[in-house]
C-alpha cells in the first residue's frame, strides 16, 4: 500500500510517483500519467534519491500509466541495470492501458521483464 | 507553441517539453475519420511521431528557437504525416540497432517508428529534414502475429 504522503507529482511532467517499502531490499514505485522523455528526467532524479538509491528489488506499478515512449523504457532498463548489479531485479506491473503496453510489445520488453498483471481489488 | 491559423498544423518549439502538444493535435486532426479507426491511428501515430520529434530534438542540433513543423494529411487510403526541422542531416548509419533480447538504453526510437507505420520517408530539404510517415487507413485483422502495428 502507497502511503499518499509520499506521492509527488512533478510540476514539469504530471507524473505521480508514490514509494513504499513493503519489507527490508524492496521497493515499489507506483507510477500514473505519461512515463516519457517530459518525465524521465524527474523519475531518474526521484530513483537517484536514498529512499530507493541500492535497493536490490523494485516492483514499478504501471497500472495507471497511460502512455510510455523509448525515453521511458530507457529510465526502466536503467533501472534494472542497477538492481541487477545489486543482485536484484526489476518487476513490472502491467499497464492497464494498449497504448502504455505498445512500447513493451514492440520491443519485445514484454519478454525480458517480469510483468506481472495488476492486482485485484477484491 | 507556435499558433497556426491551420489546423492540419502544428509548429512546436523544439523542446522536449512541447512534444506533449503532438497527441492533441493529432486526434484532433484525425477526428474527421470514424472512430474506431481513428482511435487506433492515432494510438500508432502519437508515438510514432512523438519519438520522431525526440529524435530531431535530441540529435539534429538545433539552433536556439528552433521550430519542429508537423502537417497532416488525410486520403481514402492513407494518414500522413510531414515533420520539418532546421537541424543537421539524419546520418542513418549514426542508429545503433538494438538487438532482439538484449536490453540497452538507447535506440528503440526510430525502430518503434518503422514497427508503427506503414511507411517511414526522409529527406534533406534545403537547409533541413523532412520526415514524412504514412498509416494506411485499414489496418489489417493479424497485424499483431508479426510484432509490428503493420504488415511487413
Amino acid at each position: 500500500m502507497i502511503d499518499p504522503d509520499t506521492v509527488r507529482t512533478s510540476r514539469d511532467s504530471g507524473l505521480t510517483v508514490g514509494v513504499a517499502t513493503p519489507a527490508a531490499g524492496l521497493t515499489v514505485v507506483t507510477l500514473g500519467g505519461q512515463l516519457d522523455a517530459v518525465a524521465a528526467s524527474d523519475l531518474r532524479a526521484r530513483l537517484d534519491e536514498s529512499d530507493i538509491a541500492g535497493c536490490p528489488q523494485i516492483v514499478f506499478d504501471l497500472a495507471a500509466v497511460d502512455f510510455v515512449d523509448s525515453a521511458g523504457l530507457a529510465v526502466l532498463v536503467w533501472q534494472r541495470r542497477s538492481c541487477r548489479a545489486h543482485g536484484g531485479d526489476v518487476v513490472l506491473v502491467r499497464p492497464d492501458s494498449d497504448n502504455a503496453m505498445r512500447v513493451f510489445r514492440l520491443t519485445q520488453f514484454d519478454q525480458i521483464f517480469r510483468m506481472l498483471p495488476q492486482q485485484q481489488d477484491d | 507553441m507556435t499558433a497556426s491559423a491551420d489546423p492540419t498544423e502544428l509548429v512546436i518549439e523544439g523542446t522536449t517539453a512541447m512534444v506533449r502538444k503532438i497527441g492533441p493535435w493529432l486526434h484532433g486532426v484525425l477526428g474527421e475519420l470514424p472512430d474506431d479507426e481513428a482511435g487506433a491511428i492515432a494510438a500508432r501515430l502519437e508515438l510514432a511521431v512523438h519519438e520522431v520529434a525526440m529524435n530531431i530534438i535530441d540529435h539534429a542540433g538545433l539552433p536556439v528557437a528552433a521550430e519542429i513543423r508537423f502537417s497532416a494529411g488525410i486520403t481514402d487510403s492513407v494518414v500522413e504525416i510531414c515533420v520539418t526541422d532546421p537541424g543537421l542531416p539524419f546520418d542513418p548509419a549514426g542508429v545503433r540497432i538494438p538487438v532482439a533480447g538484449v536490453p540497452q538504453e538507447r535506440g528503440y526510437g526510430l525502430m518503434l517508428v518503422r514497427k508503427l507505420v506503414n511507411d517511414l520517408d526522409y529527406r534533406r530539404v534545403d537547409a533541413g529534414n523532412r520526415w514524412t510517415l504514412r498509416v494506411n487507413r485499414t489496418p489489417p485483422a493479424d497485424s499483431q502475429k508479426t510484432g509490428n502495428e503493420h504488415q511487413p
